[in-house]
């Protein structure tokens, strides 16, 4: 069943990428509930990074910026985009008021969505060492599941500050890319921003050799209200695994207009064309 | 033997004491309170220091934990860690360990934090400054928050300059809006709705240069908040109030859209308040030399009204105006490369002036004196339409513009004093242009095509009476000036790559067909012909070769332009026709060098020749003011001129420390120089063939520099000026040097959340040398603070200061101090403001100035203490 939040992400995803005639259900048809959501634990530390990628290696200069928060809790932990964190919040409050409309609903999540960035979520089960991605790829969410990676991360004397915490230098190789972390002995965690793991401390900076992807700290504060960390779940997520996901992006990104009619979710006019042919591709993982 | 001994033992304890011992460490970590096992505990081996990492791991489901690490050291530390249990440190020594961990439970400690984006970074050769950072809760457009940002100044008439040099484009979004009229957008944006304010290094704005040529002026971009992109931004403001000498309003309604394909900006406003309406849609310079361009300014006029001056007090307490003024930019995204524009402005302006001058002329052995009170009143009606088409592709470039203006002052002033008299002019220009410049990548080559035409008329009018005229005994004068101009720029040429190497060769022909009639009625100047009928055709034929070599630091550009006017005019006097041909080169040589990311320089020389107005061609005497002539000479006027400059710039994004200074030396060659003259009542300005050089030395500094400390903002700024030149009046000649110092400083700081403190002082000094004569420093001394208090979200309450001091050749020294406050109460629906202006009712303004042999005194009427009630709504 479609529901709101499957919308918010259909538009999203149609309003940023393309400008013509998409057929889609009417807004007002949709129930007025959110995705369905399974909460996983509890948040007691909250770490925002800002998280810094360069989409097309054709334009350098172009870097997008997306404020993630990674939130702690005591057997999962979740990095997330942090708008769409607050974006869900104020949509599930919305949704209790019955004088706003359906549309008026979902136009204010787009609103708050616009440019939002990364979409990515990646909620990492520490206790059974599984790391669940979500990953929005044109109109379609791939989801998948792995064994949490391994870095083999190689500590170095090197120091710095940062946002106050003295940090120790750690660089590793990971599918592709090498990486500098800079990590923080007196916050002893080893859950860190994205899939990165197992520095004895948390990751306060992170980047790759080409600076295409970094993440850096921006704050850090303990959670002391209720603050669940979940998971939503559609069942037009494409289960799938990570490596059928990296082809499915690639495809998306070379075809996206493919990609949109082999979707299932949109009809488009035979005759009509998208304007762009070929999307950005610079994925973080790449192999 | 017994000391190879020694040596061996030695050699072998020094190898067992460093060499590394392997160890390994292990047990299971239990939680002191319930006994249970903890996962997840972090264990590492540290040096004794905790400065080396040996080795680490993480405590499984079970609590236990293994450490393989080697150490060198006697003793080393093992660590537990984990949040929500205190640490617990345990020295081992070099042996295998086997160690089980009570880990007691505590409050998580750890140091909460948060920063904010940085106020200023850099990606690329994009300077991006978060608006917020710089914004203070009073500043209500983003012109007023431009002011504050390091690295950037904005003159007097709203020109905006980066690190020296005007910005090449003012974009919205990325979208060229505004084109050269973006002080509307900066005077009219609400600085809330901006969030970045960016500034485009080099900026090349045709894409199929990029890569190709440099730039070294940079373009600035205002990003606005996600949310306010597709919105409807709408102001709204409208106030009443009064005066010592009448009721005074204000009114301003704005609104911008920006939208992907399109975006949108209006204005309506209207004030007698004093707000300067008409330097809001003045046409910025986007380029360092408008006529490297091909776009000539407009035509001056052809009459002198005595001008609104320019004091140095804020504007508003010396403009009598009222002003109204309504403008529409369009533009319109047809496709990703291409944009569709129309911009709309029309002004209507009304000022006055009260101006009491004494002015005294050297007439070689004794002195004139002349006294006026002049009561000036400017009416300027003023339409510009502007269509233009751009398509920046990369491997295409179009921009076509066609503009319409027109513009319909009337200036009438009544004078009395050492002569009664009413003067009035009429002084329409209208000007149709079509601008089109056209780039295309062929190959590796690019060929360029740029056109510009122009057809403008200035039929201008003078009408005087007079009560006593002495030269002709007649109160009546009427002078009517008709000048017809017909100019265009033609230019056509490749530019192509060969390593590191770039070489343009071009072709151009100008031509500049005009007319001038005018005719003085009666004739006041026996001797003199009073009617002028004069043909001007001028024909430029040039190349255009250039050579620039680029380096990875540095820059080298020649460019050696040759070209062959041909001058043929007809002042139907007996002479006849005149013809005048020459053959003209203009060398120039500029070379950059980057030192760091944050030092680089520039030096550069050029040479220029110019032909002078043909105005001053004409022969017959025109009368320009009441009581001022001028007489030209047959003669083409040759102006050239060596420029050598030499500039170095300092810019950290990080420090957010930006620096510049720049010294140039300029020697003018004339030919041709004004001798004036002075009469009981008339000053007659006559041009003679006579050489004569020029000389200018410049030197200007900046220095911006930003703390995050309680947003702190400096700026200092300081000039000086040396000008040697020759002077010609009556008929004496002398040389004068003229120095001229100017220095400013501006601090911006918030010292809490509840104030902010404005302060921003600004020096002036002249002084001229001649033969004989030394004068000492006239000085103009402003200072303007303003204090700015939030006691709540919903108040705010300002304290102005002004206080203004001059030094005077004349008087004793004036010291004036202006005092205004404005109080605002802020609701979720409106804002309202109440300001009193000029609370110690200061009513004149006085300052002299002095030219080596002539002294001018005036005295300026002020605005009086007023108070104003306004209301501003966001639509």
């Amino acid at each position: 069943m479609k529901n709101i939040c499957l919308f918010t992400f259909l538009m999203l995803a149609v309003h940023v990428l393309f400008a013509q005639t998409i057929r889609m259900s009417e807004p007002n048809a949709l129930p007025r509930k959110m995705s369905p959501q399974d909460t996983l634990d509890v948040a007691y530390l909250n770490i925002h990074y800002r998280q810094m990628v360069r989409e097309d290696k054709l334009f350098p200069e172009e870097l997008t910026e997306t404020e993630m928060v990674l939130q702690i809790g005591t057997k999962i932990a979740k990095y997330a985009n942090y708008r769409r964190l607050l974006s869900d919040s104020i949509m599930a409050e919305e949704l209790k008021r019955p004088e706003l409309s359906t549309m008026e609903i979902v136009n204010n999540s787009l609103k708050r969505m616009k440019k939002a960035g990364d979409n990515t979520v990646i909620v990492k089960n520490y206790q059974e060492g599984q790391y669940t991605t979500q990953r929005q790829i044109i109109l379609n969410r791939y989801v998948y599941t792995e064994n949490k990676p391994v870095f083999d991360w190689t500590v170095t004397s090197d120091t710095l500050t940062v946002l106050g915490y003295p940090c120790k230098k750690a660089v590793c190789l990971f599918r592709g890319r090498r990486y500098t972390a800079w990590f923080a002995p007196d916050i002893p965690l080893m859950e860190e921003p994205w899939k990165f793991n197992g520095l004895p401390g948390l990751i306060m900076k992170v980047e790759d050799v080409d600076k295409d992807y970094s993440f850096e700290a921006t704050a850090l504060y303990q959670v002391n209200w209720a603050s669940p960390i979940y998971i939503t779940k559609m069942k037009s997520d494409i289960r799938t695994t990570r490596e059928k996901s990296m082809q499915a992006e690639k495809a998306g990104a070379n075809n996206p207009e493919a990609a949109i009619r082999n979707s299932g979710r949109v009809t488009m006019k035979e005759n009509e064309s998208m304007g762009r042919k070929r999307l950005p591709y610079n994925p973080i993982e790449l192999e | 033997m017994k000391r190879l001994r020694v040596g061996i033992c030695l050699l072998l304890w020094s190898v067992n004491s460093i060499a590394q011992i392997h160890i390994v460490c292990e047990g299971r970590i239990k939680d002191a309170e319930t006994g249970l096992a903890v996962s997840d505990v972090i264990c590492s081996a540290v040096s004794l220091n905790e400065v080396d990492l040996l080795a680490y791991t993480m405590s499984d489901k079970d609590g236990q934990y293994q450490l393989h690490f080697s150490a060198t050291t006697d003793s080393v530390l093992l660590r537990f860690a984990l949040l929500g249990y205190k640490t617990v440190l345990i020295p081992i020594g070099k042996t295998a360990c086997r160690q089980d961990i009570i880990m007691e439970p505590s409050r998580i400690q750890l140091r909460e934090v948060t920063v904010k984006a940085s106020p200023v970074w850099t990606k690329g050769d994009t300077i991006n400054y978060r608006v917020d950072a710089f914004r203070g809760q009073q500043d209500r457009v983003i012109g007023d928050v431009l002011e504050k940002i390091p690295g950037l100044k904005v003159g007097e008439k709203g020109t905006i300059t980066y690190q020296g040099k005007p910005i090449n484009r003012f974009y919205i979004e990325g979208m060229d809006l505004m084109r050269n009229k973006y002080g509307i957008a900066t005077r009219s944006i609400p600085a809330d709705v901006i969030e970045q304010v960016q500034i485009l290094e080099n900026h090349q704005p045709i894409k199929l240069l990029r890569e190709r040529e440099f730039s070294e002026q940079a373009a600035l971009n205002l990003k606005l908040k996600s949310d306010k992109i597709g919105q409807f931004v709408g102001n709204a403001e409208a106030g009443a109030g009064l005066s010592d000498r009448a009721g005074i309003w204000q009114g301003k309604l704005t609104g911008m859209e920006i939208m992907r394909r399109w975006q949108s900006l209006f204005t309506f406003k209207t004030n007698n308040i004093g707000d300067n309406l008409s330097d809001e849609l003045s046409d910025q310079r986007l380029e360092l030399a408008d006529l490297l361009d091909g776009v000539p300014s407009y035509p001056s006029d052809l009459m002198e009204p005595e001008n609104l001056q320019t004091l140095p007090v804020e504007e508003k307490r010396y403009m009598w105006n009222q002003s109204y003024s309504a403008t529409l930019n369009q533009l319109w995204r047809v496709n990703d490369d291409s944009q569709l524009r129309l911009s709309l402005a029309y002004l209507k302006d009304r000022n006055k002036q009260h101006i009491e001058n004494m002015n005294r002329y050297w007439l070689g052995t004794e002195e004139l004196e002349w006294n006026t009170v002049s009561r000036l009143r400017d009416d300027t009606h003023m339409g510009e339409a502007v269509f233009s088409w751009t398509t920046n592709a990369s491997a295409l470039y179009v921009d076509e513009e066609l503009k319409l203006y027109g513009k319909w002052d009337k200036v009438t002033s009544d004078i009395t004093g050492s002569q009664q008299v009413g003067q009035h002019f009429k002084l329409p220009l209208y000007l149709v242009q079509n601008k089109l410049d056209l780039l295309k990548s062929m190959g590796k080559k690019n060929w360029r095509f740029y056109s510009f035409l122009r057809y403008g008329g200035q039929p201008q009018h003078l009408s005087v009476v007079a009560d006593t005229v002495d030269i002709s005994g007649i109160g009546l004068l009427k002078q009517n000036t008709n000048r017809q101009q017909f100019y265009t720029l033609n230019r056509s040429g490749f530019s192509w790559t060969k390593g590191k190497s770039l070489f343009k060769m071009g072709v151009s022909f100008t031509a500049a067909l005009e007319n001038l009639k005018s005719g003085l009625n009666p004739g006041i100047f026996e001797t003199e012909r009073s009617t002028n009928r004069l043909g001007w055709n001028r024909w430029e034929y040039g190349i255009q070769p250039e050579y620039v070599l680029k380096g990875e630091q540095s820059r080298l550009e020649i460019a050696v332009p040759l070209q062959i006017l041909d001058l043929s005019a007809n002042p139907h006097i007996n002479a006849g026709k005149i013809h005048y041909t020459r053959l003209w080169a203009f060398p120039s040589w500029r070379f950059y060098h980057t030192f760091s990311p944050y030092w680089s320089s520039k030096i550069s020389y050029g040479m220029r020749k110019e032909l002078g107005e043909m105005s001053d061609f004409a022969e017959g005497i025109r009368m320009v003011d009441f009581r001022t002539f001028r007489r030209g000479i047959a003669s083409p006027e040759q102006r050239l001129s060596h420029t050598f400059s030499v500039a170095v710039s300092y810019r950290n994004p990080l420090r957010i420390m930006f620096f510049n200074l720049s010294a140039i030396y300029r020697l003018q060659h004339v030919n041709q120089v004004s001798v004036i003259s002075f009469g009981e009542n008339y000053t007659l300005h006559r041009r003679i063939n006579k050489n004569s050089n020029r000389r200018y030395w410049i030197i200007n500094g900046s220095l911006g520099k930003y703390w995050d400390a309680w947003k702190t903002n400096l700026a200092f700024d300081a000039g000086y000026t040396r000008t040697l030149f020759e002077q010609f009046q009556q008929s004496n000649q002398w040389n004068v040097i003229a120095h001229g110092l100017h220095m400013g400083a501006q601090l911006d700081i918030g010292p809490t959340d509840w104030s902010r403190l404005r302060l921003k002082a600004e020096y002036a000094g002249n002084k001229i040398e001649t033969s004989g004569y030394t004068s000492q420093w006239l000085s103009d001394w402003k200072t303007r603070a303003a204090a700015y208090f939030f006691p709540s979200s919903r108040w705010q309450f300002a304290l102005k200061g002004e206080y203004v001091q001059n030094k005077l050749i004349e008087i004793p020294d004036l010291r004036l101090f202006f005092m205004d406050t404005e109080l605002k109460y802020i609701s979720s629906y409106c804002e309202v403001s109440l300001i009193c202006g000029n609370i110690l009712n200061k009513r004149f303004y006085s300052s002299s100035s002095y030219d080596g042999r002539n002294s001018y005194s005036s005295s300026y009427d002020l605005r009086g203490r007023s108070l104003l009630v306004s209301c501003a709504f966001k639509l």
